[in-house]
């Protein structure tokens, strides 16, 4: 952690060796709308495993050369699945966590929205 | 949760917001769109209704907002009917992150906003393949 505007709540290394950090400022902004970003845990926990080890990782849809979305596949319980999904903004160094929560399904890859994929631990892992 | 226990409570919408005093948000930096209350409660989960929105319930399956990813480059692109007044309510604004209290009557476009808004989720939550 440092001090003043530029405080992490995270400063981790992602699954490419590349340095990722949460600044605590965003985290406020988005945590209105995000309840899983009041969590301590959740970021110590599901969101670093996201950015270390995701699942699955894509292009943003809306700005492709400028975010990446990485998903870490929590559970799977009957019919729901649940992920962590982080979005990345890859134009800082380091790069910067824009946001994450918690969906049920992988947005990326819905036929309105697909976005090209970059990383796919299953087949690249 | 089953379809019809999800769109009961999509078309139980309007009248919950109204209750518990919802506004509209539009993240212009996540391009995300959300209505709900100001602050969306600690045991929200979100549940996907159909490939353009999901839905904060709580852990009774109560309505906690309603969300949607991609909003302008991909909701309402495949809305025509919302553009004119997204630009004009949303877009228009310098902030990163835009507020819209529907009980604001000065601006006669939100109400049409939310009219329509509320109409659309009806619709997509009928027509919506809902699996969990």
């Amino acid at each position: 952690m440092n001090d003043g505007v530029d405080k992490f709540c995270l400063d981790i290394i992602d699954y490419r060796g590349k340095r990722v950090v949460f600044l605590e400022v965003i985290r406020l902004k988005k945590a209105q709308k995000r309840p899983e970003l009041r969590n301590e845990e959740f970021i110590n926990g599901q969101l670093a495993k996201a950015i270390k080890y995701p699942d699955l990782v894509y292009e943003d849809f809306e700005r492709p050369n400028e975010r990446l979305v990485y998903y870490y596949r929590e559970y799977r319980k009957g019919n729901e699945t649940r992920y962590t999904k982080v979005v990345i903004n890859i134009k800082y160094i380091p790069y910067r966590v824009v946001t994450a929560y918690r969906p049920d399904r992988i947005k990326e890859d819905c036929p309105k929205s697909k976005s090209k994929i970059i990383y796919d631990k299953s087949r690249d892992g | 949760m089953i379809k019809a226990e999800m769109v009961k409570k999509i078309k139980g919408l309007s009248e919950y917001a109204k209750k518990e005093g919802w506004v509209f948000t539009f993240d212009k930096d996540e391009s995300t769109f959300f209505y709900g209350p100001r602050t969306i409660p600690d045991d929200a989960k979100l549940f996907s209704v159909n490939d353009e929105f999901s839905v904060y319930l709580s852990a009774q399956h109560q309505l906690r907002g309603v969300v949607l990813e991609y909003y302008a480059c991909n909701f309402v692109e495949h809305h025509e009917e919302f553009k004119g007044l997204f630009e004009k309510i949303f877009k228009s604004h310098k902030d990163e992150e835009v507020v819209v209290d529907p009980k604001n009557k000065k601006n006669s476009d939100i109400g049409v906003f939310q009219a329509l808004f509320e109409r659309t989720l009806i619709a997509e939550a009928v027509g919506a393949k809902i699996h969990s």
